[in-house]
């Protein structure tokens, strides 16, 4: 690596140092002041300050303010150590994009499909799904892996393990 | 003595009895193994097959589930990043990048090694120091365990990665989120925003497999190519020489976990994490945990396999059931008319003897069926990863929603999955989230009890063991910091240097 890429990704490992530091210290602070008192409802009756159960929320926040607030004078004024993940980093996928939206889209069928479909269909769906997003052409391995490992772990779960799976519409059925 | 020994073996030594902690073992190796079905779940599970078994011959059966439940889960952590059991989350930290490295099965062999001593020692002390350790814990009052949990957090140092302060910052977050549910004094609602699901509590299971295995499964489809390609029919072994280097580590790591496993509900997860902590500590080059040191999986699995054979104590000495699954155990002896505490070593020493000489057994059970589960559970790192991945994913679901059957809980997994794909990409380690949201229930708990009891901050002195807890609590803090300090002086000079030259 030649010293002006070193150099630039110190700079750009210090900045995203700067930049998750400051994002930290400024959610602290949004907690402290509207998340903490919004969301904890703390009785009257409270003799104790660590009795009460908005003591340990503001605690904690308050100590992670106080962190982030030395991870970003660290990260401005000292030299930036790259990671060790950070050195050997290897770029993301030419189309990581829509990698990432389809992977979403994936995982949102994981979670809202099992009550309309069944846990068994929707796993074999995204499963040939991912499969097919890592590279696999093969037919065989595509329905063989997608079909019967689903099958398989959905039959040890329920009638070995004995944990109910959601079925869907296939509930009428049976 | 001798004869009730005697006597014991004589009870013991039946086939049924053999039969049952070898199945008991090589069940729980099996369904500790898959993520999401926890020991204690395999336990549960086997119950219902003692009722019309022998008292012995039914408690041996679920001690061997669930010793081989704890060895169980170390599997799939080292193999695919998602581990069987909370107490295999620390075991992923050196066992995962081992197998990156292609010696899956050095980590493996020495998990299974350091658990089989780990379970040993565990035993011992069950069988000769019951009465003695089981006095130790009643002593523990709610002021004793607050500062046992504060030296446990201490361990977040050690685990915080190459940032210190991200590291405290991502234990001070699973601490934070540890608080959601309702309030353990006063039973008001803290950030649920009025969703039932979450009065109890983000779910413990379907957070870790999130945090761990699903970052895993996310960044194989956002690379270029796979980073890693595990292999795990390589043949790396255990030398001896490593072995011991990682001796002192594992019979600190069982000790560790004989105490931790002593006390009622302090867990096998922080036992593992406290001795994880203390090897780091104490290791000539700690930079190497972490990435991979043969040495870490070995404390980190001696602490948490300490713990199986110490939690019977309580339970076998004073019928305290110390964590879930020793409270099924109990259940199961209550279902065949036996009353665990100080009066069974009276009234039915001889049982007492056939489970101990049983559960020496197990031991020896759990090193023959974990070799047989390394070389056949092996085989799941040289599947392609991008047909293993998808069913990691389908795995996490599956185990996610298995934990209380509720889609809820998936939901937790994925959210938690990208939590921790964000908090990797930022080089922000898990594991201190884990350890905080772990320990943070309990270190809330013990400080307000504390306050409930005496309204006065002097009884955080009260005891003693209070006074042994802060003082290594101070030490453990003080050589933590100033090792990260020197540690990152050190790698500023170099860069400093390498600018300069």
């Amino acid at each position: 690596m030649s010293e002006t890429t070193t150099q630039t990704n110190a700079r750009k490992g210090r900045r995203r140092e700067i930049l998750f530091a400051a994002l930290t210290l400024a959610a602290s602070v949004l907690f402290g002041l509207f998340v903490i008192p919004g969301g904890v409802a703390t009785p009257a009756s409270v003799k104790h300050l660590p009795l009460s159960p908005a003591f340990l929320p503001y605690l904690l926040t308050g100590a992670i303010g106080i962190f982030a607030l030395i991870h970003l004078l660290e990260a401005i004024f000292a030299p930036h150590i790259p990671a060790d993940e950070e050195a050997g980093a290897l770029d993301a996928h030419p189309k990581w994009k829509s990698r990432v939206l389809m992977l979403i889209a994936l995982l949102l069928v994981y979670l809202l499909l099992p009550d309309q479909v069944g846990m068994l269909v929707t796993s074999m769906v995204v499963t040939i799904a991912l499969l097919a997003m890592g590279g696999e052409r093969r037919p065989v391995i595509l329905i063989g892996v997608g079909i019967s490992v689903p099958l398989l772990v959905y039959l040890f779960f329920t009638q070995v393990a004995q944990v109910p799976m959601p079925l869907g519409f296939f509930e009428d059925w049976m | 003595m001798f004869e009730n020994i005697a006597t014991g073996f004589e009870l013991f030594f039946t086939l049924g009895n053999i039969l049952a902690i070898t199945a008991g073992v090589c069940l729980g190796v099996v369904v500790g193994a898959i993520p999401g079905l926890t020991a204690t779940m395999a336990v549960a599970l086997a119950l219902p097959f003692t009722f019309n078994l022998d008292p012995v011959t039914g408690i041996l059966l679920l001690v061997g589930v669930y010793k081989g439940g704890v060895f169980g889960g170390s599997i799939t952590a080292i193999l695919i990043r998602a581990p069987g059991t909370p107490a295999a989350a620390c075991t992923v930290l050196d066992g995962y990048p081992l197998a990156q490295k292609g010696q899956a099965g050095k980590a493996l062999n020495m998990a299974l090694y350091a658990s089989c001593i780990a379970d040993f020692l565990s035993n011992l002390s069950l069988i000769f120091f019951a009465s003695l350790i089981a006095g130790l814990a009643l002593a523990f009052g709610p002021p004793e365990y607050f500062w046992l949990i504060c030296f446990s957090l201490t361990v977040v140092i050690s685990i915080s990665g190459s940032s210190l302060t991200k590291g405290l910052i991502s234990g001070l977050l699973g601490l934070l989120t540890s608080t959601i549910g309702l309030d353990l004094v006063y039973g008001t609602q803290r950030f649920t925003y009025g969703n039932f699901n979450l009065m109890g509590g983000v779910s413990y299971i379907p957070l870790l497999i999130g945090l761990f295995a699903l970052p895993e499964v996310i960044d194989f489809y956002v690379r270029k190519v796979a980073p890693f390609t595990v292999k795990a029919a390589d043949r790396s072994r255990v030398t001896l020489a490593e072995f011991k280097g990682s001796l002192l580590s594992i019979i600190r790591g069982s000790f560790i976990g004989v105490i931790i496993g002593t006390i009622p509900g302090a867990g096998a997860t922080a036992a593992a994490f406290l001795s994880y902590g203390e090897a780091r500590r104490t290791a000539k080059s700690p930079e190497t945990f972490g990435k991979g040191n043969v040495e870490g999986v070995a404390a980190s699995e001696a602490g948490n396999n300490g713990v199986a054979g110490a939690t019977l104590i309580p339970l076998l000495a004073l019928g305290i059931p110390g964590d879930v699954v020793t409270a099924v155990i109990l259940g199961a002896f209550m279902l065949q008319g036996l009353t665990p505490g100080p009066l069974m070593f009276q009234d039915n020493i001889t049982i007492i003897y056939a489970i101990f000489i049983g559960i020496m057994l197990s031991s020896i059970v759990l090193l023959g069926s974990g070799k047989l589960a390394i070389r056949y559970f092996a085989r799941i790192a040289d599947i392609p990863r991008h047909i293993l991945l998808p069913i990691v994913l389908m795995f996490c679901v599956f185990g996610s929603y298995a934990v209380q059957s509720q889609m809820f809980d998936v939901g937790v997994m994925l959210a938690f999955g990208v939590l921790g794909f964000i908090m990797m990409k930022i080089n922000m380690a898990a594991a201190p989230f884990l350890m905080g949201f772990i320990l943070g229930p309990l270190f809330e708990d013990n400080l307000r009890r504390s306050f409930l009891i005496s309204e006065d901050i002097l009884i955080f002195f009260r005891s003693p063991i209070c006074w042994i807890f802060i003082t290594i609590t101070v030490f453990s803090l003080f050589v933590g910091i100033r090792r990260e300090l020197r540690a990152t002086r050190a790698k500023r000079d170099a860069i400093r240097a390498s600018g300069a030259s």
